[in-house]
């Protein structure tokens, strides 16, 4: 590995957050519905009543 | 002049070689030649032409090329007049001597040069005499353009659907006084296990900065955070409202001059962008002109397809596209080049020339991520970094790792937290400084490369006009002054050019950005075979 490439590895061992993702919507509708997807995903906790009715995500690109 | 010299002149004219010029016409054109102050008259400039087996022209012809009184010594001139339409206008001589030659008519030459025989002073005053705006777009400010983008909404997004689920899992009210911080770290691990990072993370960076703090502060603490974070996605749904309505406003607008193509992402990309914009058209080379153009900054569209046909859209109706060099090159703003050049219009490159010491003493003021995302940026952009710095720097670089801790530290993104802030700064000031100055220089590093691919390099810093065959080149600037004269050339006419000459081709260099803006091949298999097809009647 060049110095170059060890020194980017080096600053960027950080993990990503769903923010930093590229998405497939710009559109907030639906990035909040991805959202709360992926914060109530495991089903051991039931998403409040007013957010159950979010669009889906369209398909990733 | 002698005889070689006007054998030259004559094949610069029609594109093709002089041949079969017996030495008795070598003889005749040198005696004829000899005294510059000759004049040459329409018919006789023809007697001289058909002496050297050439082809004859029109009178409009030469009243349109060789203005005024031609003498022998003015003929260069013509000529060259000739070729630098013939350039703009064909992309070759031959077909270009052999069509205007023949019109009978100056009107008729002007017709067949459209734009390219429009007088600056007239395309300027007809600028000026357009209608103002029925209706203007409602500018968003500048600190509110990310919000255009998908990843400050992604963060508003995230930030505020995190402190939502926080909230929701803490103690009831009667509870939370005897509440214990690991049954509420269970509480939140509840959450999908590829969002737990980040909330763990949260309440970790909470209790870090407030040691001892009880999950009642806590409560407290999210109570006080709420606001701002729901003040953010109202802000972000007011911003997106006004870009809607934004975009169909430049759907409207009769006119459109100016399209600017820009990838961005960060926030300092729409930041830089909406300074560029706004300090380009607000120039005093433009003000005149009443230019309109599509901003970038403050439009949006929510469907991913209905964007892709509007940019279209604004590509087929602009003048030019002027092509904003930041950080990301992306598909999206290279098809814009692309598209711009394959209809014969004008693509200026604006590649920022970077000051050191300004750069550095605004890296420096910036907040310690986005100067973060800035050394992340030039770590990945410029592949001779580690060449380029010291080995001390090198060393500092590697061990400076203030930044990504104050980075993995922050509770929030989008909250303001000017104590933090002002605390870094107070315990890493020089260092901030150095590496401030470090990234500035590389930055500089980048776009000086990133001009020179695309003014001397990279092959497709030229194209072609898809329709004429006109070869059609980028020209980079580097500063707003020169893209501000720059652009109003090219919008009123005015551009100027010096016609070089190779072994290879002829080009025509655009005199501000030094650029190669056309260029003819001496190529005469690749001549023959491009212009055979571009030529050619459609199928």
């Amino acid at each position: 590995m060049d110095q170059n490439s060890e020194l980017f590895l080096a600053r960027t061992g950080q993990p990503t957050r769903w923010e930093d993702e590229e998405k497939a919507t710009n559109d907030v509708e639906q990035l909040r519905a991805e959202f709360r997807r992926r914060l109530y995903a495991n089903g051991d906790a039931t998403p409040p009543a007013g957010d159950r009715n979010g669009a889906a995500p369209r398909d990733a690109k | 002049m002698d005889a070689d010299q006007f054998l030259r002149l004559t094949e610069g004219l029609t594109g093709t070689p002089a041949k079969d010029v017996s030495d008795t016409d070598r003889g005749v054109l040198t005696t004829l030649l000899a005294d510059e102050a000759r004049p040459i008259g329409f018919s006789q400039l023809n007697e001289l032409l058909l002496l050297v087996n050439k082809d004859r022209m029109e009178r409009a012809f030469y009243d349109y090329f060789f203005q005024g009184p031609c003498t022998v010594g003015t003929l260069a001139a013509g000529v060259l007049r000739f070729q630098k339409t013939a350039m703009l206008r064909f992309g070759n001589f031959i077909h270009a001597y052999r069509t205007l030659a023949r019109f009978t008519s100056v009107d008729e030459l002007k017709a067949e040069l459209g734009e390219w025989a429009a007088l600056p002073a007239a395309l300027a005053e007809r600028f000026a005499a357009r209608s103002p705006k029925l209706v203007d777009i409602d500018l968003i400010p500048r600190d509110h353009t990310s919000l255009v983008g998908y990843i400050s909404a992604s963060e508003v997004v995230a930030e505020g659907g995190r402190c939502a689920f926080l909230r929701e899992k803490l103690p009831a009210a009667e509870a939370l006084p005897v509440a214990a911080w690991p049954e509420y770290e269970a509480a939140v691990n509840t959450a999908g296990p590829r969002e737990r990072p980040a909330l763990q993370g949260l309440v970790a960076n909470y209790r870090k900065k407030n040691a001892g703090a009880t999950v009642a502060q806590f409560a407290e603490y999210l109570a006080g955070v709420a606001p701002v974070l729901e003040g953010n996605a109202t802000r972000l749904d007011e911003v997106r409202a006004k870009a809607t309505r934004n975009q169909d406003i430049y759907l409207t607008w009769d006119h459109m001059d100016v399209y600017f193509a820009t990838s961005m992402r960060k926030r300092w990309e729409f930041e830089d962008l909406f300074d560029f914009v706004n300090g380009l058209v607000g120039h005093a080379e433009l003000s005149a002109l009443n230019l309109r153009h599509f901003d970038p900054t403050q439009a949006y569209t929510k469907d991913r397809v209905d964007k892709g046909l509007v940019e279209s859209l604004m590509l087929k109706r602009a003048k030019c596209t002027v092509y904003s060099v930041q950080d990301t090159d992306t598909l999206g703003k290279d098809s814009e080049l692309a598209a711009t050049l394959a209809q014969g219009k004008p693509v200026i490159a604006y590649v920022p020339s970077v000051n050191l010491d300004d750069r550095a003493n605004q890296l420096v003021a910036e907040e310690p991520a986005t100067v973060h995302d800035r050394l992340r940026f030039v770590l990945y952009a410029d592949d001779q970094f580690a060449q380029s710095v010291t080995p001390e720097d090198f060393a500092f670089v590697r061990g400076f790792q203030a930044l990504e801790q104050f980075e993995r530290d922050r509770v929030w993104r989008t909250v303001p937290d000017p104590a933090s802030v002002a605390a870094f700064r107070a315990a890493h000031g020089a260092d901030l400084a150095r590496l401030c100055r470090i990234v500035a220089s590389s930055e500089a590093r980048i776009y000086d490369k990133r001009a020179k691919t695309l003014k001397e390099t990279h092959p497709l810093g030229i194209q072609v006009n898809l329709a004429t065959g006109v070869a059609n080149g980028v020209l980079v600037v580097r500063t707003i002054p020169e893209c501000a004269e720059l652009l109003r050339r090219v919008v009123t006419n005015a551009l100027e050019f010096e016609l070089r000459e190779t072994a290879a081709m002829w080009y025509l260099e655009e005199r501000i950005s030094g650029c190669v803006y056309r260029v003819v091949s001496k190529d005469r298999k690749l001549t023959n075979c491009f212009w055979n097809f571009y030529r050619r009647p459609p199928d």
